[in-house]
């Protein structure tokens, strides 16, 4: 789906917890998320740090739709 | 180790006077089991229990189905078949069991769906002992006695899976208590102690289960496997039904305990051991870990085992959906890249008629070698059948009211999804999907 | 004796002996009985089949002129009567090969007979129509001819006698991507424990699922200006107001929901649900944040990183959509999002 917004001219990032999903499928930018039942967050972390894990996550993925890519590329944010 | 199995088949099922196997008829008193399988449910989560049978070529459907078991008992040897079910966790494998082929107990009840999670509620099952859908499960070929229960409002899902599957455990031992004493109608041994020719081929099995939860667990020695780390096993091990499924949510993609205790690609490698084969173990993990980190972690791990056990080649497959592909086709990679030989065999997608993307959720590069077990995007239509067991409706859609609907009457499903067993996750049906 | 099914040989300027790459530009031509490479299919199937017209044109010039030159050789087949088509072999050579694709479409959509190409399996003409014809494989070139040709010739003929043909995997022609559901002789268990076999022995049996790749889309330009940029949220992850109102599906998918966040500092729980069937909807039931950051992205919205955060959010179930159905709704998602002025959508999935 996110490829046809890229056709579009419209830039993406995905942030999941499987990457080599969304690299073999093709897409962009990707974010490494924090689980599969909990993309944007991770419930091990006490409430503000799990939101402030959120942010990071949301700040990378503002940040790689400002960068240039010319294929699938991976952007980690680590949980500490 | 080494397991001599003891094989029994009944030429009919019925209900009688007594609970007995005779000239191959097994009959059971259906009040007195009934009352047998209520007695022990101490908290009465089961509020309604009614025993059906369902024979094979009959006209009819089989709904709501959680898990099948199969009717088995050690007569010599360590344990007990499906060991820490209501027994202790000892380690199976060894001396004698007896077993009832043909016979299933099915346990078949209209679990509530009440404020749960997306993904962790029975979706309503169905097996057709006739027609077009007939072939999607081995269970259309045996006896099936069908324990139909209604449950208790007010529980928790933890207590209801508890008490679905004691049902299920009891009635099964209690079947095949009858078969202890007997002498087996022909006997199979799987002796792994022997020395085998070094010349042989190694070869390994990885069985990668689900398990997300409640509803969608899968037992070993009795407990569920959330964390596990891969387990090397021995084939025996796993034909004593040291696995048990209490996995109920996809109704394609399970693998009921009855087929835990029969894996095909675990009994064909082992009646080719010492012929063909070395087969030198099974290895057994869990897919669906939350995030890449973890299953990289459990796949390499998973290889690990392959590899320490020697082996030259294995075979993979998994249950699940395509989140279970992902850590499987890992497991797949690592073994490659190791110099180990892998097949895998998995349903496929493509709609209607194959040509529609792709084929497969995920893939690696090394996944040259693949076995199909048929696509589970073609539509069936299934005709209007003359009885149904198991309860009365079908509970389709919860995302969007899962309002029941009949369950005798002819019906088109899209794709496979809601027939137990329809993706043929453990190689056992012999449906696959064909290129031209 | 049964009668001879009659054939219709199409082939090129170089096999029907004019010339070669230079004579490209020779005309539509055809001639009663076989030529070229049709007398060595006749070799090999001469006593069933009887190839009774054999048409040839310039590779460039059917390229060129494709209606005109397919409107005759329309003409000619259809004169002959014929119960088969044969076209090639055309091996590695690309313009050869398309002209021989496009007589395949003619003969199997407009008039419904059948027909079979000879091709180098790498040759691009194979990937734009393996499913209008079966294509046998052939070598790179034509010092292939003499090994290729029988085999070639002898399936032509099965599929002249039957219409169709039997899996490609038993019949040896390149899959055309069709695939049905079949119950064949051994189970998936069995045929595994074979294929490992016979790849501990050395070989290189077929697999039984090919790999298909993705189409590679090269990534749009990155935002310039993010202080001026507008941002949007589209999730495969299922989030949607409680009760669903649009009735989404929990898998294959076939709809989306656009969904008002005017006004939410944050997605409040209880008021949002999870409806996707792959993965345990508890954590983002308790905190629908989770997939939908909308807590960060106000936050930011507020501190003024961006000019404007959408007030809809995009949602559906990703499990189980084919490819198709993926674009299409990726598609109308796009469309949705230019209309809205969006400059850069973050999307996430489970």
């Amino acid at each position: 789906m996110q490829k046809e917004a890229e056709r579009a001219g419209i830039p993406t990032a995905l942030i999941t917890a499987i990457p080599s999903v969304a690299k073999s499928v093709g897409v962009s930018r990707i974010i490494t998320g924090g689980g599969i039942p909990y993309p944007v967050g991770n419930p091990s972390l006490p409430r503000d740090r799990e939101i402030e894990f959120r942010r990071r996550l949301v700040e990378k993925a503002l940040e790689a739709i400002c960068t240039e890519v010319t294929g699938p590329t991976v952007f980690d944010v680590s949980l500490a | 180790m080494r397991l001599e199995r003891g094989y029994f088949s009944v030429r009919d099922l019925a209900f009688g006077k007594q609970t007995a196997l005779v000239d191959g008829i097994l009959t059971v008193d259906r009040d007195e089991l009934t009352r047998l399988i209520l007695k022990d449910d101490e908290n009465k989560h089961i509020k309604t229990l009614t025993l059906e049978i369902v024979k094979p070529g009959e006209d009819a459907r089989i709904v709501h189905v959680l898990d099948t078991l199969q009717p088995g008992i050690k007569v010599e040897g360590e344990g007990q078949f499906m060991p820490g079910q209501l027994c202790d966790p000892v380690i199976v494998g060894g001396g004698k069991t007896h077993l009832i082929e043909n016979v299933a107990v099915m346990e078949c009840a209209e679990l509530p769906w009440a404020g749960k999670s997306a993904l962790l509620y029975a979706r309503d099952a169905i097996i057709d002992m006739k027609g077009p859908a007939a072939g999607y499960s081995p269970f259309s070929q045996t006896f099936n006695l069908v324990l139909r229960m209604t449950m208790r409002e007010g529980a928790s899902d933890v207590e209801y899976d508890e008490a679905v599957r004691h049902a299920g455990v009891r009635c099964a031992r209690h079947l095949a208590g009858l078969v202890k004493d007997m002498t087996p109608e022909r006997t199979e041994i799987f002796d792994f102690d022997q020395a085998v020719d070094p010349s042989l081929p190694k070869v390994a099995y990885v069985t990668q289960c689900q398990t997300q939860g409640t509803y969608s667990n899968t037992y070993l020695y009795g407990k569920d496997v959330a964390n596990i780390v891969p387990v090397s096993l021995s084939p025996t091990e796993i034909m004593d039904g040291c696995i048990v499924s209490g996995n109920y949510v996809w109704p394609c993609f399970k693998i009921p305990s009855f087929i835990q205790a029969n894996l095909p690609t675990v009994m064909e490698l082992a009646r080719q051991h010492g012929k063909t084969v070395n087969f030198v173990g099974v290895v057994f993990d869990r897919g669906h870990n939350n995030s890449h980190f973890e299953k990289a972690r459990v796949a390499n791990m998973a290889a690990s085992q392959v590899r320490r056990m020697g082996a030259q080649g294995v075979v993979i497959s998994w249950e699940g959906g395509g989140n279970a592909a992902t850590d499987a086709m890992l497991t797949l990679q690592t073994c490659e890249r190791w110099g180990i030989k892998a097949v895998a065999f998995t349903f496929e997608f493509g709609g209607p008629d194959g040509t529609e993307g792709v084929l497969l959720v995920d893939d690696v590069p090394e996944a040259h070698f693949l076995v199909s077990s048929g696509s589970i995007e073609k539509p069936t239509t299934i005709p209007k059948v003359a009885r149904v067991a198991g309860g009365d409706v079908v509970r389709l859609r919860k995302e969007t009211g899962g309002d029941p609907e009949p369950a005798d009457v002819e019906r088109t499903l899209d794709n496979i999804t809601p027939f137990y067993c329809g993706a043929n996750q453990s190689g056992i049906g012999t449906l696959a999907g064909v290129g031209y | 004796m049964a009668e001879k099914i009659r054939v219709v040989h199409y082939i090129n300027q170089f096999f029907a002996g004019i010339g070669g790459e230079e004579k490209g530009a020779s005309p539509l031509e055809f001639c009663e009985g076989p030529k070229g490479p049709g007398v060595g299919i006749t070799q090999t199937i001469g006593a069933e089949a009887e190839i009774v017209r054999t048409i040839w044109c310039g590779d460039n010039l059917i390229n060129q002129e494709q209606d005109r030159i397919l409107a005759e050789i329309e003409k000619l087949i259809r004169d002959a009567k014929p119960g088969l088509v044969i076209a090639g072999p055309a091996f590695n050579a690309g313009r050869y090969g398309l002209a021989c694709g496009m007589v395949a479409k003619l003969c199997s959509e407009k008039l419904s007979i059948p027909v079979i190409i000879g091709m180098y399996p790498e040759n691009p003409a194979v990937e734009i129509f393996r499913k209008a014809a079966y294509i046998y494989p052939c070598a790179e070139t034509a010092a292939g001819m003499r090994k290729d040709l029988p085999g070639f010739a002898r399936l032509a003929l099965k599929l002249g006698q039957k219409g169709k043909l039997d899996p490609a995997i038993v019949d040896g022609y390149i899959p055309r991507g069709y695939r049905y559901n079949e119950y064949v002789q051994k189970n998936a268990a069995a045929r595994s424990i074979e294929m490992l076999g016979r790849r501990l022995a050395g070989d290189n049996p077929m697999t039984e699922i090919p790999l298909r790749g993705f189409e590679m889309v090269a990534p749009a330009r990155p935002v310039t200006d993010l202080k001026g940029a507008t941002i949007a949220i589209v999730t495969g992850g299922g989030m949607v107001p409680r009760g669903n109102p649009d009735k989404l599906k929990q898998a294959f998918a076939d709809a989306f929901g656009i969904y008002s966040i005017a006004g939410l500092a944050e997605l409040p729980a209880g008021d949002f649900k999870g409806i996707h069937g792959g993965y345990d909807s508890t954590w983002v039931d308790e905190d629908p944040d989770r997939v939908v950051p909308l807590d960060a992205l106000r936050a930011m919205e507020k501190e003024g990183k961006f000019k404007k955060l959408l007030n809809e959010y995009f949602s559906l179930c990703g499990i189980g959509t084919n490819v198709a159905m993926s674009k299409k709704l990726g598609a109308e998602v796009a469309e949705q999002l230019k209309r809205r002025e969006v400059s850069a959508a973050i999307y996430t999935s489970t």
